[in-house]
């Protein structure tokens, strides 16, 4: 189903993100509007990561954040965007939107320890 | 014939992981302190629980979507990151106090000491999780769990007036000589309606439905699952409640150490009684140290949208990994200090009441929505017996920690 108006509190704030292989790789914790008064708001942006989680939680959450889970964010363009449903889903992989990295590193540490595929 | 054996196993392992080690505490301590008078609450939890776990099951099945993130939806970050920081306090220590639990109950077979049993449990219990695939985890520890069935037998043998027994499923309160008293009776009541209710149960339950890779198919499987499986398991807490007045009580004894729980059974069948009973006790605290460990894990991941799940594969959810292995390590080091596991237990349930109207609340707008439920939308059933449990629980939450204050954390 195609729409052009979404309530962005309910569909797409604190939403899973997935990457095109069905992949949790976030979740949607903020969202870049653009536009003047007067004129219509658009959604530019996804914006993802615990740096950005970070701003909108008070302390000492924000701190716990930072200190615990890092303080990277990333910039989702709207157009990368492949739908939207329960999930919001991404046109491409986790990696190449610049998610995923400290999944990454863990994962190098965890295949160390026999039986890490399994 | 899958899907009936499917069934099968659901409801016994459902029956065998009813019981954890707060349960235990607080029913053989409810039965020989107040008699049977408190049965009412465990029914109205088995009734509660049923309600949330239905509900959780279904929206995991139909929307793919488990407990925290809908949470995160629902409440809003910042109620959200309150409910991850409550959750994972009291999952470490309900997970410590089945990893304490474990060592005493193993203590009671060979006289190592106890924190050696701790380090050996701890390694047991890394080594199950890292090498057995779900499904196995819920079966082996579930199964196994069934051994707690000996309880029952001893409790309904040694019955000694069954319209007593039935009449405490009316909720009544019992003759006590002071307000303190009541003031304990009324803590007991808060604590045990927690122990049926706690809420690692859905978080776990829900995340278990999308590790199985539930479809909207499976939503009679998960109502048969969770009706059938959750009302006999509680019988097994019935059963305890029972011993509490047959066996402590006459000879005032305080079950304090969950490996008490064991010497009814051993003075029914002796030491092959005994025996089943350790390995029920067993199976049934490593069975919730995982749920509670793993159920810290999957929070913690669906708040910040990690890859999760043991369906994956370690290096396929890392950070899930990370998490659980760490939540194990603190846990065990936690009961390792040498705080009675007891005590831990103790606390860990009355916070965990604390939190569940945050958990429960969102479960019900998503169950009730039926943008994103469609047919399988909670019916009017559902929606009253739901907005019934979200009241009591608040109720309940509100009380909690005045009580736990006025009544010295249990001790009168």
């Amino acid at each position: 189903m195609k729409r052009d108006v979404f309530d962005i509190a309910l569909e797409l704030l604190d939403h899973e993100v997935v990457d095109a292989d069905g992949v949790p790789c976030g979740i949607v914790d903020d969202v870049e509007l653009a536009g003047e008064p007067g004129k219509p708001l658009r959604a530019v942006a996804l914006l993802i990561g615990p740096g950005t989680v970070a701003d909108r939680l008070v302390w000492p959450f924000n701190v716990l954040v930072r200190r615990f889970v890092g303080r990277s964010r990333v910039r989702i363009p709207w157009r990368d965007v492949r739908a939207i449903d329960e999930r919001i889903a991404l046109r491409r992989s986790a990696q190449s939107h610049g998610l995923g990295d400290a999944d990454r590193r863990c994962a190098r540490l965890i295949a160390r320890i026999p039986g890490s595929a399994r | 014939m899958e899907k009936a054996l499917e069934l099968f196993l659901g409801v016994l392992t459902a029956v065998g992981g009813f019981v954890e080690i707060g349960e235990l505490t607080f029913s053989l301590n409810a039965g020989a302190r107040f008699g049977y008078h408190l049965l009412s609450v465990i029914a109205l939890g088995t009734v509660g629980i049923i309600v949330y776990c239905e509900m959780a099951g279904r929206v995991a099945a139909v929307a793919g979507q488990p407990v925290f993130n809908l949470i995160r939806e629902r409440v809003g970050v910042s109620l959200g990151a309150v409910t991850l920081v409550a959750a994972l306090a009291v999952n470490i220590l309900t997970c410590a106090a089945e990893i304490g639990g474990i060592a005493l109950v193993w203590q009671l077979l060979a006289p190592i000491p106890y924190r050696a049993w701790v380090a050996v449990a701890l390694v047991f219990l890394l080594v199950a999780v890292w090498v057995l695939p779900f499904k196995w985890i819920e079966r082996v520890f579930g199964l196994g769990g069934l051994l707690m069935i000996v309880y029952l037998v001893v409790a309904a043998r040694d019955v000694r007036d069954w319209a007593e027994l039935l009449a405490g499923f009316i909720p009544s309160a019992p003759k006590l000589e002071s307000t303190s008293q009541y003031m304990l009776f009324a803590y007991y009541a808060v604590a045990l309606l927690s122990s049926v209710m706690l809420p690692y149960e859905t978080y776990f339950y829900a995340s278990g439905a999308i590790e199985d890779k539930w479809t909207p198919a499976d939503v009679p499987i998960n109502r048969v699952i969770v009706i059938v499986g959750f009302t006999l398991g509680s019988l097994l807490a019935v059963a305890l409640v029972s011993l509490g007045v047959t066996v402590f009580d006459p000879l005032h004894i305080e079950p304090q150490v969950p490996g008490v729980a064991a010497l009814p059974v051993a003075l029914a069948f002796g030491k092959a009684g005994l025996l089943v009973a350790l390995a029920g006790l067993f199976f049934a605290f490593a069975g919730a140290a995982i749920e509670t460990c793993l159920s810290g894990a999957y929070s913690l991941a669906q708040f910040f949208g990690w890859p999760w799940g043991r369906f994956r594969g370690h290096a396929s959810a890392p950070r899930f990994t990370i998490a659980w292995i760490a939540t194990f390590v603190l846990a065990a080091l936690l009961i390792a200090s040498g705080v009675d596991p007891v005590t831990v237990v103790e606390y860990s349930i009355v916070f965990s009441v604390v939190i569940l109207p945050l958990t429960y609340f969102p479960l019900l707008l998503v169950a009730g929505d039926p943008r994103v439920m469609g047919r399988h939308v909670n019916g009017r059933l559902s929606s009253w017996l739901g907005w019934f449990y979200l009241v009591l629980v608040t109720i309940t939450a509100l009380a909690a920690i005045p009580l736990l204050v006025l009544t010295h954390g249990g001790r009168g």
